[in-house]
């Protein structure tokens, strides 16, 4: 594509309305839009990714290189970013590569433009990139989509590869059908019609007339960028970004996720406490930034790679507003941030669950816990009592709190989500209290052994949902011990929250066996 | 409705032109209201024989053991027998859990423990949880 025609996708930005909000000079050049979020979570990855791509190899922030942009998209995009790319890439093969320097490159763009800016780039990294006529792009690491794509090809010579590069660029016009030659696990984030022609009822979004209108400057190079916002969690293999539609909430967050991330020790990551911190940073941000509004569209994207080039585990996890609001409170989110074993021994897999994530992806936190107890009763494992308890109650409540507002059924934006749910804060808070003091007053019954098999019953029943036989159980057990009566609380409160409860008395009744199995060394 | 009143009321009926409801806080209390006086001893036995009950759902057992235990001529059983009279005809099945659960903990609230309670104390008590709204 010539200079003539970016000016004319420069103008489409800026009438299909992406406006840059903070103003100022950028308009006037007909750059609005830049480094802004299309909504789209693929492409604005890729937006992180260049953004941190550059970060890394210039030194540059996202407010500086937007700055930048806004100036010299041209130097930019044609310039600094092949050169920064193709060196992000060869510095996998050879760490001891030397970083190009701001000043150094900035002298060779001078008064240039368009692809002349390229050529001088281009001319820079065959000097220093370069071996036996072909440029050493590799496509592993964080490269392993662009297996066969273009330039990556192991015997593309450097004509080839900056030809290609070029169109990727958008610096001449697209000869072939990019897309296709994209590593499949990629082509499945760019549908297109004519790859998927069982499904021809729809026409795809992402297409290339549509990505050109769609991706800022219109130039592909977004797609090149993509891997590099994702921060390695586990391993190479097991990636996550956190994304919102706000750029500088997103790029705020990544940024803390891997600072987080590269202080762990590797015994730390292997613990798993990967996620809970990462989680941590991106409440922190949040909750520093105090942009409440945003914690509403936020999705943690996570792939894993498996063999044959397939991609799985691709996690969308948007956070519902009741469920932000409520761990928004900072003793509710430490005390629920653990992971919990939930699985036996035996079990091949993965055994611990981390409450947080369960809760933020809303899925009732009842059969974790009665898992986990189960696990305490037949594995002997130490019992995780305060974040079972924080979840039982969160879940009793917010079971109780959906009933009720069913029966109300005044539509889906009741008074209390514009409130943010405090009134349920508040009630759960208040259920907190009283029921870790008044369940453990059940701690007196009896003797550890004796205590261990009512617990048992007492699963047991539950696991039957057999309410007749849980109370039955419990009542006779404390019959044997009429002391237990003295102060009429624990009476008081099994009377409310299991027998005149039938909604949510199981996860009550867990509490107290709960209770019944306190006092592992390590409990937390 | 607060959360309390959505507790204590577990169902109502409309029979003719009344509304019968059960209210298992008022039932609660009355019963915890009418065994105040009795031991500890036979309240455990009594507790035990009517859990037994409860658990066989055996309905006929459960409210021959509580018969037999309130069919005294003292005044505070007439309370007792009043809730009773209202509510047994047209209580449903499966109402009948959580009545005979209400009732038993209940009489498990009056136990005294090793701490023998005062007579005053005990009137105190009779006078505040024995009381019927009506």
């Amino acid at each position: 594509m010539t200079q003539t025609t970016l000016e004319i996708i420069k103008g489409e930005t800026a009438d299909i309305g992406i406006k840059e909000d903070r103003g100022g000079s950028s308009e006037k050049q007909g750059l609005s839009g830049n480094l802004k979020f299309t909504g789209n979570w693929f492409i604005d990855a890729g937006i992180l990714g260049f953004v941190n791509l550059m970060e890394e190899v210039y030194g540059w922030d996202l407010e500086e290189l937007q700055e930048m942009i806004s100036k010299e998209p041209e130097k930019i995009y044609y310039g600094f970013f092949p050169i920064a790319f193709v060196y992000g890439n060869c510095k996998l093969t050879n760490e001891k590569l030397e970083p190009p320097l701001y000043e150094e490159l900035n002298n060779k763009f001078r008064n240039l433009s368009g692809e002349k800016i390229f050529d001088k780039a281009w001319k820079y990294i065959v000097d220093n990139y370069s071996t036996n006529g072909r440029v050493n792009l590799h496509s592993k690491g964080l490269f392993y989509y662009f297996c066969n794509f273009l330039f990556f090809q192991p015997r593309w010579k450097e004509k080839q590869q900056k030809e290609t590069f070029q169109e990727i660029l958008a610096l001449t016009e697209l000869k072939r059908e990019v897309l296709k030659h994209m590593d499949k696990t990629v082509n499945k984030f760019l549908p297109s019609a004519d790859e998927f022609s069982n499904l021809p009822y729809t026409k795809s979004f992402v297409e290339i007339s549509t990505l050109k209108k769609a991706i800022p400057n219109s130039n592909f190079v977004f797609l090149l960028t993509f891997p590099m916002a994702f921060i390695p969690v586990r391993s190479e293999k097991d990636n996550m970004f956190f994304y919102s539609p706000n750029t500088e909430l997103t790029y705020k967050v990544n940024k803390k996720l891997k600072i987080m991330e590269e202080r762990l020790t590797k015994d730390e990551k292997s613990q798993n406490n990967i996620l809970r911190l990462t989680w941590n940073a991106v409440l922190d941000s949040i909750i520093e930034t105090k942009s409440i509004w945003s914690i509403e569209n936020m999705y943690l994207v996570t792939y894993k790679l498996g063999r044959n080039q397939s991609i799985f585990d691709v996690e969308y996890i948007g956070i519902p507003k009741l469920q932000a609001s409520i761990i928004l409170d900072d003793t509710i989110r430490k005390a629920m941030n653990w992971n919990i074993q939930y699985r036996s021994k035996k079990f091949k897999g993965n055994k611990f669950c981390w409450v947080i994530e369960e809760f933020i992806k809303g899925k009732p936190l009842y059969p974790v816990i009665l898992n986990h107890v189960n696990v305490v009763l037949n594995d002997n494992i130490n019992l995780s009592l305060y974040p079972s308890l924080y979840s039982l109650i969160l879940d009793a409540n917010i079971l109780q709190f959906r009933a009720k507002k069913e029966k109300e059924s005044k539509g889906l934006f009741s008074k209390s989500y514009f409130d943010n749910y405090r009134a349920l804060n508040k009630e759960i808070k208040d259920d907190l209290r009283h029921t870790s003091y008044k369940a453990s007053l059940i701690k007196g019954i009896a003797n550890d052994d004796t205590k261990k098999r009512i617990a048992r019953d007492l699963v047991e029943a539950l696991k039957a949902r057999d309410k007749n036989i849980f109370l039955n159980i419990l009542l006779r057990n404390l019959n044997e011990n009429i002391d237990l009566f003295d102060a009429n609380a624990l009476e008081d409160w099994i009377f409310e929250k299991i027998i005149t409860n039938d909604l949510s008395f199981e996860r009550y009744g867990l509490i107290l066996a709960m209770n019944l199995l306190r006092g592992g060394k390590n409990e937390q | 409705m607060n959360n309390e009143e959505e507790y204590s009321i577990y169902w109502q009926k409309v029979v003719g032109d009344k509304t019968l409801k059960m209210d298992l806080k008022e039932l609660k209390k009355v019963a915890a209201g009418v065994f105040q006086g009795e031991s500890d001893n036979y309240k455990q036995k009594l507790v035990y024989k009517m859990l037994e009950a409860v658990k066989n759902n055996d309905q006929n057992q459960f409210f021959y053991i509580l018969l037999k235990a309130i069919n005294k001529p003292k005044e505070d059983f007439k309370r007792l027998w009043h809730i009773f009279a209202k509510n047994y005809d047209v209580m449903p099945d499966e109402a009948f859990m959580n009545f005979a659960y209400t009732i038993i903990i209940g009489i498990m609230s009056t136990y005294s423990g090793d701490k023998k309670m005062n007579e005053e104390e005990v009137k105190n008590q009779q006078e505040n949880g024995g009381e019927i709204n009506e």
